[in-house]
Formats: structure tokens, C-alpha cells, sequence
């Protein structure tokens, strides 16, 4: 479903990505974890299309990212580090406008239904995002990524700012995805939340996947991850 | 502890790249503004220096005639130029260059600069005022809008307070670390404009004006540091400390000055010309006219006269009653003239008192007034003019008309007089206000900006201790 | 996709306490303004009214004198006597009060109108000035009129960078933006239908302030001009607008492009007209009228020398009439002769006026020929010339008068060569003279808004190469 083939992108001297290639299969949840400036949001980057990779691929549902970007953006979703969205609009409304922005219709009691699916409340739903925590921004970010029905998922340090009841909520809903056959890139800081979810770990240094750990076969403990992840870092 | 922290404040801004821009942009437009008026003053002041002197001339070789002809040949005055006009203009361009000077009559001044100019000129001209007073302020803000809102933001309040820090303390460091930015910019500025006194050979007076003038400003910039500091600390937010700054800006620079000037305007109007001139003519008729001899109050003139002095006919009077008459008729109608003139400046004194009112909202308002009438300027100053060459005119005609009466016969219209004669009336001096009289007028205004100044600081204060850190 | 943009730009912005704000801020600015404008005219129309009723009983009375001297009832001397065609048509005293009617536009823009005299009395010789404008307070001319063209030059501008300063900072902030350009659209026409919906908020509210404060200051809606004044304020914000956009596709914070755009405010609206200003006045300096007034008395004297010389030539071209020595001369005979010298001597003042009207024009052509460089610049242009107060509309009208004095003068100049008496019947005639010429509109007068469209189309050029240069995501 994700795929990219020596994935490169240089900013003159600066090497972002180096040679990465990677694949995630329908069901999979893909963690990429890595230092501030590894090239973890460089690579979604890529997927997305906002940035053009300097040389390779990057490939959603078997399409080429920058030979079909538009098509490529109707099978995926993406939910931001910064999910502020609009504040004078009610989480319904921002729903709708990123819904129909998607090229999906939906009638209100559509949208109150994907928000309770993300988790909202239909009472919170139609009150204005600015007076929203962070958890529950978060979760109209995911009903609208919901509301795509989209097969490829990216998320940019999703979990980050959450308490952990929100946190949890995330992790639960990511699992089902997971069942649905969504394949999930998450680009994350989280070691606990990694394991917890992941079907792989793959550690980024300096544009590089230098580490790939199968979450499923090597059974290891949240701290033997972080060591790891400190050697190779 | 309060130099640490105005050092901190004064080293933050300077490595701003804001300040250097900002800093020779502020510096480039006040030098130009100099340059630009310099010359325009000189060139002025040369015109009206010129005129005079013409005009005196023209008054002394006119044609032989009778000196009451004279009276009515009059002459003109024109107005006097200061030299710190070039630093602020005032209402310069407002006020009539010339004035024509006759009998029987007491004229409006003519000729506004201004009318001769088109309607762009309206928007105003570059000049050191309109830098040090519209412009200087944004300066201000755009250096110390963040003072009090980024320490808050950025979580560097808590630890302050935590040093041990007092909130009128970090007050006054801040102010202090802004002031000697704006000393670093604006003394060089002052100096510059300092030259331009010198170019223009001013007296001692003026360059006590000019200190005055100095001093006046610091004032103005404190007002505005407070002002900063004082939305700095009570929004705690950078974007709405700037939104809140640059709103209070427009509203102290730019709209409280023009909705209460024309405010004032609607509420004391000044009369309509017809009634003015209804007014005045329907005065006039209370008294005697000079030239009408059938005028009842000649007659009953003429009746008194002739018994007070014990004589049947004025042919028999010890002067010449045409003479006599035509003064009589002067003085009356100088008084009729007087006392509407003393009406409409009435209106407008009741005009510019609301125009102060305005200035607890606006200390732009309170410095515009001290400006001018330091540099000379102001309306007051103009009018004190045209009431020194009113005061002139009557002299004037009244030495033509004592000629008159007192050494021409009864009749004798053939009679005239010459250069010689001309060449000896009164010339017409006129000094600007000394400057305790000056110092006087401009105690009540200053008052009020130092009032300002003080408010706003003890505001400043408040607002500080209120902060409460993130 | 743009009714998708325009409804919810259109929530966004009707939910934010700031648009509520700005829009009473507009409102109450323009309101103002417009009042002032109607306040003016309507002290002027007073001042006119006064002057011409009491024109029109003083006319009366003469009549009623004229009609008694002519029926021997009454003597006067002959500088005093209503049927004497000189006297009445006037030459130091005596004249016609005809007053520059204010049209319903004049409340659009004082330019230079409250310099100007309103009233003049035409004269067999000219025309003289007897107005308000010598009555008002110096101190209210320097502070210049919070008028229409004020609010919609100065402070329209600031409303619209209050609501547009950070246009795309804030979705690239608020992350809105990156999630945007993650649905299936394309990120250019996404753009550009976001950036309508938005300019066509700005704009739609712009109108709904201005047309009906427009309509209510007394200009009709089926006139030009009303759309004319709406359009320059719409276009005005279309400049502003692309500005601020420009800003933004710079990719810097709303904090950086706030400062930014009130800098590009002060420059455009307070620096470069004052720039322009002194910078003329440097190239074309008009010298003070102190030495016009001294030129012109010695133009009087000059002119007293060679009377005589010209009256020979005058009587040498009209041997008609008679040549009589001073103790002889009548009143008929000393007009004749200033009628006779008049027009040369006219010629001769006329070019000393000359000579500064022209360093005034030439001040004025030149500060005009730089409207290019400001939009504020463009807006008072226009609205001063729609409004007949800019210095050209103000010589258009009194060229009008300069016609009304012409046919003043020649009517009756006419009986005057004929010898004729003025009678009752000709007092009913001389009272049907207009005594209201209209404030004419300034030749040429789309100047401003031609200047205006050209600054749009700069600052759209503008923002269009920022937004080529760098990609909307990158900060």
C-alpha cells in the first residue's frame, strides 16, 4: 500500500533522505522512530507530495506520487502534529469543509457519526474547536481521516501533548484500523506507545533506516527498544 | 538590579535586526525633513523681509496727496517668519501672508500658502514635527511592544519573579532600557536639527525655544514608552500587545485629532460671513461716519463740537473739522471692528479649549500645541500679529488724520503732502512674545503632558504588578 | 469549490469578534466622515441661502427706488442712483452675488473647497470674492477635514489588513493548510478560489458600508458618482488585498507579516504623499503672494503713467466720441474711458497673476504626476475630482463664473453704450440672472481611479511572482 524505493531528497549539501526503502502492507502499522531532524517528517513529507524527492519513488496503492498527485491523495489520510484546525468553526464544520475538500457529502448525521467513532461526543462536536483540548482536536483530525475511507494513513507524532486517556482512545482505534486493513505510517518520539501498537519499529538516523525491528517476531521489552534506539542514534 | 535589567532590554533590541532598519529608515526621513523645510523657511522669510521693504517704500513715494488719501491708499504688512518654522510649521500654511493696512476699514488677512497649492498638499508635508511626532512613536512601539509580553510568554516572568525581581522594579528597567535606545536615536536627530538654527543665524531666544522644544519631546517619547509598556504588560501577549499598540497609535495620532477638530468646529461654528458682516454693519451704523456728512451722528458730533469749543460755525474751529471728523469716524469704526473680531476669537478659543479637552486621550494633541507656539507657529501667535498691525493701522491712520486736522485749513482739499512727509509716519515692528509671557501661555498645556507622563507611568506600574507569569 | 470557500470563509470570519470590531470601526469611520461632508455643505447652503436672500430684498428695495427716481419722486447723487447702469452693475461697489452651488458629491471630499470662496460678486470689471472662507479657524484647516476621502484612503486600508494579514500564516500555523493540500485538490485552485471567496467578503462588506452611507449623504443611486465612490473603495481594498497576500506568500509568521503590512501602510499612506509633497514644493516652489501684491501696486503705477498715452489711443481708435478736459468729464465720460482701457489693462494684471497661477500649477501637475507611487494618492485624486474640490475642478467652476461675469458685464455694458436708464422692468430682467453656478467636476476626471487600477495590477504582479518563489508550506 506504502511503498518507496530508494527514496532520496538533498537540500544542497544536506542529505534529508538517503536511499530509503521501505514497505508497508495493507494492515500494517509502520513506526518510524528518530531523532529531531532524522527525516522522519521528510519522508511523509514525500508521501504527501509537498515535497519532490531529489531521486526515487514513493508509491500509494501502486501509484507514483509525483507522476499522480491528486490521485494519490484519494487513498490516503493525514493527521498533522499541529492539529488546530479552525477554531471559529464547530469540529462539524471542519469536518464537512475537509470532507467535501475530499469529495465526500456527508449529511450531519453521517458526520456526527464518524466524529463519535473518533471518539467525540455528539454535545462536544458541535461546540467551537477553540474551546477543544488537544485530545479532542486530535480526534476530529481522525474522524476526518475516518471520514476518507482512506488505505493509507499517515500520522506526525500523533500521541504527543495527550494525557493518557486520550492517548489510549488513539492507540485503541489505530488497532481497529489496523483489523480494517489500513496501512499506517506513524512517525513518532513515543517508545511505550510504539511497541504497544506496532507491527514494526524502524529506527531513521540521518536520512537512513538503519534499524528495522519486527514488533510481532522479536517479542522485546519497551526498554531493550530504547537501547537500541540509543545505540543507533 | 534595575540596570541589569535595562541592559538586558537595551542589548536585546539593539542586535534586533528591526532596530538598524528601523533606525536608519527613522533618521533618513528626519534628515530629509530637514533639508526639505531649511530652505523653504529661508527663501520665505526673504520674500516677506523683501515685501516689506517695498512696501515701506511704496508707502513713502507715493504720489503727493492728502494725507487722509494716503489713508486710503494704505499700505501693506506681511507676516513675520520665525526661524524655528522650518522645524514646525504649524498652521503657517493656513494663516494669510499679508494683510492690507488702509482706513475706515479693518481688513481679514489674504493669501493662505496653501491655496496655492492642490489638494495632495492637504496630506501633509515631511517635516521634523510631523517625524518626531507621527512617526518617532511607531519607533517606540515596534522596539518595546514586546518588552513586558515576551518576558510573560516566553516563561521568563515566573523565573524573574522567582530572582526576586519587583514588578515596579522590572518596570522601571524596562523603561530605562527603552530610553536609552530612544536617547541613542533621537539626540543625533535634535543635533541635526540644531544645524538648521545654526544656518539660519537665530538669536539666543530661539535656541531656548529650542531646548524648550527638546525637553517637550522627551516628554512626548515618555508618554509613550509608558504607553507601551503599559499594553505590553496588561495584554501579556505579543500579537495583542502589537494589535493594541498600533491601535492605540492611530487613535492617539491619527483620529482623536481629526474627529475633535472637526468636532469643535460643529459645536462652536463660527458665524456665517453675511451675519458677520450684518453685525458689523448694523454697528457701524451706531457711530459716526466719516465721509457723510448728513449722518445724524455727525451732526450731533458736529452740535457738541461746536459747543464745546464756544464757536458758531467749524469754520471757526482751532482745527480742521474734516480732519477731526474722519478720525472720530475712524475710532468708532475701529471699535465696531474690535469687538466682532473679539467674538470670532472668542469662538475659536472655545474651539481650541475642547481641542485640549482632547488631550486626556491624546498627548499628540497637547505636544502639537507647545510645538507651535514655541517655534512661533501657533494661531495664538498669529493673532497677537494681526492685533499688533491692527494696533499699527490705527496709529498709522491716526498720525495721517492728526496731519490732517491739525495743519491743513478747513476745506482745503488741494493741500497735499509728500515724500518727506510720507517718509516720517511710524514704521510698523513686530517682536514675537518675550518669552516669559511665552512660558506663561505654555505652562497649562506642558502641565498636562507632564500629568500624562506621571499617570501613565503609576498606569505602567499597575499593569506590571497585575502580570501574572504563564 | 468557491461557494465551498466562500461559505466557510464567510463563517470563519463572521464568527470572529475582530470582523464585529473592524466593522464598527468602518462603519462608524465612513459614517463620520460622510457626516462631516453633509455637515459642510449644509453650512455652506446656509451661508449661500443667507447671502442671496438678503441679495434678493436689497434688489427689491433698489427696484422700488429705481421706479421712484425714475419718476422724478426722488434725487440722489449719481453714485448712489439705482437706474444708473454703472452703478448698479457695479464696479468697486454694486454687482451681482452669485454663489458656487455645492452638487450632492461635494460631500465626498473637501479637497480643496474650504480654501476656496463659495460666494462671488460679479462685477462690470470681474469678479470679487466675499465668502466664508476667511472666517474659519486656521487651527481646523491644518488639521485637514475627516471627510469620506479620509476614511476610505487612511483607515479602509487598515480594516482590510486587520482581516487579511494573516491569510495563510494562520492556516499554516493552525495546520489547517498542511491538511488541506493532504485531500485530493489541486493545491493552486484551492488557492486561488480561497483567496476570492475571501477578496469577495472584503469587498461585499466594503460595499455594504459605503453604498448606503454613500446614498444617505444625499447622492442619488442612479448617479454615476455613487457607484464611481463605491468602486474606488472596492478597488482600493483590491489593492490592499493583494499586498497583504504578497506578505504572506513570503512564508513568514502573522506576527512578522503584521508588522510588514502596517509598515507598508504607513509608507504608502503617511511617508510617500509627504515625500511627494516636499519633494514638490522643492522642484516647483511657489513663492509667498507678499511679492505679488507689491508687483501689483507697481503695476498700478506703471499703468497711471501711461494712461494718458493709452486714453490717446483710445480716442484716436473711437473718434465717436468726445474728448473733454477733466473739469468737463462726467461719470459716462470717465467709464467710458475705464471701460475703453479696461481689457488691456486687464491683460497686463493678468499675466503678474499668471506668473504664480502657473508655479501653482505646475507644483500641483507635478505632486499629480506622481500618483503612481501611492494608493492613497489615487483614492483622494479621484474623490477630490468627483467631488469638484481638487485645484482643477476648483478652476473649472470658477471658469463658469468667469462666463456668468462675461454675460453680467456685456448685458449691461450694452445699455450703457446705448445711454440708456435702468427701469423697473429692467429690474425684474437683471433679477432672472442665475445666481448659483454648479461646483463642475474636474476635466479628465478618472484619473485616480486609473492609477489605482494600475497599483492593483502591480501589487497583483507582485504577489503573484512571491507566490511562484516559495512553496506555500515552507516556513
Amino acid at each position: 500500500m506504502i511503498s518507496a524505493k530508494n527514496l532520496t531528497k538533498k537540500y544542497g549539501d544536506k542529505t534529508a533522505l538517503d536511499n530509503l526503502t521501505l514497505d508497508i502492507a495493507p494492515g500494517e502499522i509502520f513506526c518510524l522512530l528518530g531523532q529531531n531532524g532524522a527525516g522522519k517528517t521528510t519522508t511523509i513529507n514525500c508521501f504527501l507530495g509537498f515535497t519532490q524527492p531529489t531521486s526515487g519513488q514513493a508509491f500509494i496503492n501502486g501509484l507514483n506520487v509525483a507522476q499522480h498527485p491528486i490521485e494519490t491523495k484519494k487513498h490516503l489520510a493525514y493527521l498533522p502534529e499541529v492539529v488546530v484546525l479552525y477554531p471559529n468553526l464547530t469540529g462539524l464544520e471542519n469536518l464537512d469543509y475537509f470532507s467535501r475538500l475530499a469529495g465526500f457529502k456527508y449529511e450531519k448525521a453521517e458526520l456526527l457519526q464518524l466524529l463519535e467513532r473518533a471518539g467525540l461526543p455528539k454535545d462536544d462536536a458541535v461546540r467551537r474547536v477553540s474551546e477543544y483540548s488537544k485530545g479532542m482536536r486530535q480526534k476530529v483530525g481522525i474522524a476526518i481521516a475516518l471520514a476518507k475511507k482512506a488505505k493509507a494513513l499517515f500520522l506526525d507524532e500523533p500521541t504527543s501533548g495527550l494525557d493518557p486517556k486520550a492517548s489510549n482512545d488513539f492507540t485503541h482505534l489505530l488497532l481497529e484500523l489496523k483489523e480494517e486493513g489500513v496501512a499506517v505510517l506513524m512517525a513518532t518520539h513515543d517508545i511505550f506507545k510504539a511497541k504497544d501498537g506496532a507491527t514494526r519499529i524502524g529506527i531513521m538516523k540521518d536520512g537512513r533506516l538503519v534499524n528495522i525491528i519486527d514488533n510481532l517476531r522479536d517479542v522485546l521489552h519497551a526498554k531493550e527498544i530504547e537501547d537500541i534506539y540509543l545505540q543507533t542514534v | 538590579m534595575l540596570f541589569t535589567i535595562a541592559n538586558q532590554q537595551i542589548r536585546s533590541i539593539l542586535r534586533d535586526g528591526r532596530f538598524r532598519t528601523s533606525a536608519l529608515l527613522m533618521g533618513g526621513l528626519f534628515l530629509l525633513s530637514v533639508l526639505g523645510t531649511l530652505d523653504y523657511y529661508t527663501s520665505l522669510k526673504k520674500q516677506h523681509d523683501e515685501a516689506t521693504a517695498t512696501a515701506r517704500e511704496q508707502w513713502e513715494n507715493q504720489e503727493d496727496k492728502n494725507p487722509h488719501s494716503a489713508a486710503h491708499y494704505g499700505t501693506y504688512v506681511f507676516k513675520p517668519i520665525y526661524p524655528l518654522s522650518y522645524f514646525d510649521p504649524g498652521v503657517d500654511a493656513f494663516t494669510g501672508n499679508t494683510l492690507f493696512l488702509e482706513g475706515h476699514r479693518s481688513n481679514q488677512p489674504k493669501f493662505r500658502a496653501a491655496e496655492d497649492r492642490g489638494a495632495f498638499a492637504r496630506l501633509g508635508i515631511l517635516t521634523p514635527a510631523f517625524v518626531l511626532g507621527m512617526l518617532f512613536p511607531l519607533f517606540i512601539i515596534l522596539l518595546g511592544f514586546g518588552s513586558a509580553a515576551t518576558e510573560r510568554e516566553n516563561g521568563n516572568l515566573r523565573l524573574l519573579l522567582a530572582q526576586g525581581v519587583k514588578p515596579s522594579t522590572l518596570f522601571w528597567g524596562k523603561s530605562l532600557g527603552l530610553w536609552a535606545v530612544v536617547l541613542l536615536l533621537v539626540l543625533p536627530f535634535f543635533a541635526a536639527g540644531a544645524a538648521g538654527l545654526v544656518a539660519v543665524n537665530a538669536g539666543g531666544e530661539h535656541w531656548l525655544r529650542y531646548a524648550l522644544i527638546i525637553l517637550l519631546y522627551l516628554a512626548y517619547f515618555g508618554c509613550f514608552i509608558h504607553l507601551t509598556l503599559i499594553i505590553s504588560a496588561w495584554t501579556g501577549k505579543q500579537n495583542a500587545a502589537l494589535v493594541g499598540s498600533i491601535g492605540a497609535w492611530v487613535l492617539i495620532c491619527l483620529l482623536t485629532p481629526k474627529v475633535v477638530v472637526n468636532l469643535a468646529r460643529q459645536l462652536y461654528p463660527a458665524p456665517t460671513w453675511q451675519a458677520y458682516n450684518d453685525a458689523i454693519k448694523k454697528d457701524l451704523e451706531t457711530g459716526v461716519d466719516g465721509h457723510d456728512p448728513t449722518d445724524v451722528f455727525t451732526q450731533k458730533l458736529e452740535k457738541e463740537t461746536l459747543a464745546k469749543f464756544g464757536v458758531d460755525s467749524v469754520h471757526q474751529l482751532p482745527f480742521n473739522w474734516d480732519g477731526f471728523v474722519m478720525q472720530k469716524g475712524e475710532e468708532h469704526e475701529t471699535y465696531v471692528f474690535q469687538k466682532h473680531k473679539t467674538r470670532l476669537l472668542n469662538i475659536y478659543r472655545q474651539q481650541q479649549q475642547i481641542h485640549q479637552a482632547a488631550a486626556v486621550v491624546s498627548p499628540y494633541i497637547l505636544t502639537g500645541i507647545l510645538s507651535q507656539q514655541l517655534a512661533g507657529t501657533d494661531v495664538n501667535t498669529y493673532f497677537d500679529f494681526l492685533a499688533a498691525a491692527e494696533r499699527y493701522r490705527v496709529q498709522l491712520v491716526g498720525e495721517l488724520n492728526a496731519d490732517l486736522t491739525y495743519n491743513f485749513k478747513y476745506g482745503d482739499w488741494s493741500g497735499k503732502r509728500g515724500k518727506d512727509f510720507f517718509a516720517q509716519n511710524t514704521r510698523f515692528e513686530y517682536a514675537s512674545s518675550p518669552t516669559d509671557k511665552l512660558l506663561g501661555d505654555l505652562a497649562k498645556p506642558a502641565g498636562f503632558l507632564l500629568i500624562w507622563l506621571v499617570v501613565s507611568g503609576w498606569i505602567a506600574v499597575f499593569f506590571f504588578k497585575k502580570m501574572e507569569p504563564v | 469549490m468557491f461557494l465551498l470557500q466562500l461559505k466557510y470563509e464567510t463563517l470563519r470570519l463572521l464568527r470572529s469578534s475582530a470582523l464585529w470590531l473592524l466593522l464598527v470601526f468602518l462603519v462608524a469611520s465612513v459614517g463620520f466622515g460622510l457626516h462631516n461632508g453633509v455637515q459642510r455643505i449644509t453650512a455652506k447652503r446656509l451661508s449661500i441661502g443667507e447671502m442671496l436672500v438678503r441679495q434678493r430684498e436689497d434688489w427689491e428695495k433698489q427696484k422700488m427706488q429705481a421706479d421712484s427716481v425714475a419718476r422724478n419722486l426722488k434725487k440722489v447723487a449719481w453714485w448712489q442712483d439705482p437706474t444708473n447702469v454703472v452703478v448698479v452693475g457695479g464696479v468697486w461697489r454694486g454687482g451681482w452675488v452669485t454663489a458656487l452651488e455645492p452638487a450632492p458629491q461635494t460631500v465626498l471630499a473637501t479637497g480643496v473647497g474650504d480654501l476656496q470662496p463659495d460666494v462671488w460678486r460679479l462685477t462690470l470689471m470681474g469678479k470679487i470674492p466675499q465668502g466664508d472662507g476667511e472666517l474659519e479657524n486656521p487651527v481646523n484647516l491644518a488639521f485637514g477635514a475627516f471627510d469620506l476621502a479620509f476614511a476610505l484612503a487612511f483607515l479602509l486600508p487598515l480594516f482590510v489588513i486587520a482581516l487579511s494579514f494573516n491569510l495563510i500564516s494562520a492556516e499554516r500555523e493552525q495546520g489547517t493548510l498542511a491538511l488541506q493540500l493532504a485531500q485530493p485538490v489541486a493545491a493552486q485552485r484551492l488557492f486561488l478560489m480561497k483567496m476570492l471567496a475571501r477578496f469577495s467578503l472584503l469587498a461585499g462588506l466594503t460595499m455594504l458600508v459605503t453604498l448606503p452611507a454613500v446614498l444617505w449623504a444625499g447622492i442619488p443611486l442612479t448617479s454615476a458618482i455613487a457607484w464611481q465612490t463605491v468602486g474606488v473603495a472596492v478597488l482600493h481594498v483590491l489593492f490592499w488585498f493583494l499586498l497583504v497576500l504578497g506578505v504572506n506568500l513570503q512564508g513568514s509568521s502573522s506576527e512578522q507579516n503584521a508588522l510588514i503590512s502596517i509598515g507598508a501602510w504607513l509608507v504608502f499612506t503617511l511617508v510617500i504623499p509627504t515625500l511627494v509633497n516636499t519633494l514638490a514644493e522643492k522642484i516647483h516652489p511657489v513663492p509667498s503672494r507678499a511679492g505679488y501684491l507689491n508687483a501689483m501696486r507697481d503695476l498700478d503705477t506703471q499703468l497711471e503713467k501711461t494712461r494718458e498715452e493709452r486714453l490717446a489711443a483710445f480716442y484716436q481708435q473711437h473718434p465717436q466720441y468726445p474728448q473733454k478736459p477733466a473739469t468737463e468729464k462726467g461719470w459716462r465720460d470717465w467709464y467710458r474711458e475705464e471701460f475703453g482701457l479696461i481689457e488691456e489693462e486687464k491683460q497686463v494684471r493678468d499675466s503678474l497673476e499668471k506668473q504664480y497661477e502657473d508655479k501653482a500649477t505646475s507644483q500641483s501637475a507635478f505632486a499629480d504626476n506622481l500618483t503612481l507611487l501611492s494608493p492613497t494618492l489615487s483614492v483622494y485624486r479621484q474623490l477630490t475630482d468627483l467631488a469638484g474640490t481638487s485645484r482643477e475642478g476648483a478652476k473649472a467652476s470658477l471658469a463658469a463664473l468667469d462666463e456668468a461675469q462675461k454675460n453680467w458685464a456685456s448685458w449691461f455694458l450694452k445699455k450703457f453704450d446705448a445711454e440708456q436708464n435702468l427701469t423697473a422692468a429692467d429690474y425684474d430682467e437683471i433679477i432672472k440672472f442665475p445666481n448659483k453656478v454648479p461646483v463642475a467636476s474636474a476635466p479628465g476626471s478618472s484619473a485616480g481611479a486609473f492609477w489605482l487600477i494600475i497599483q492593483c495590477l502591480l501589487a497583483g504582479a507582485w504577489a503573484w511572482w512571491n507566490g511562484r518563489q516559495k512553496s506555500l508550506l515552507s516556513t
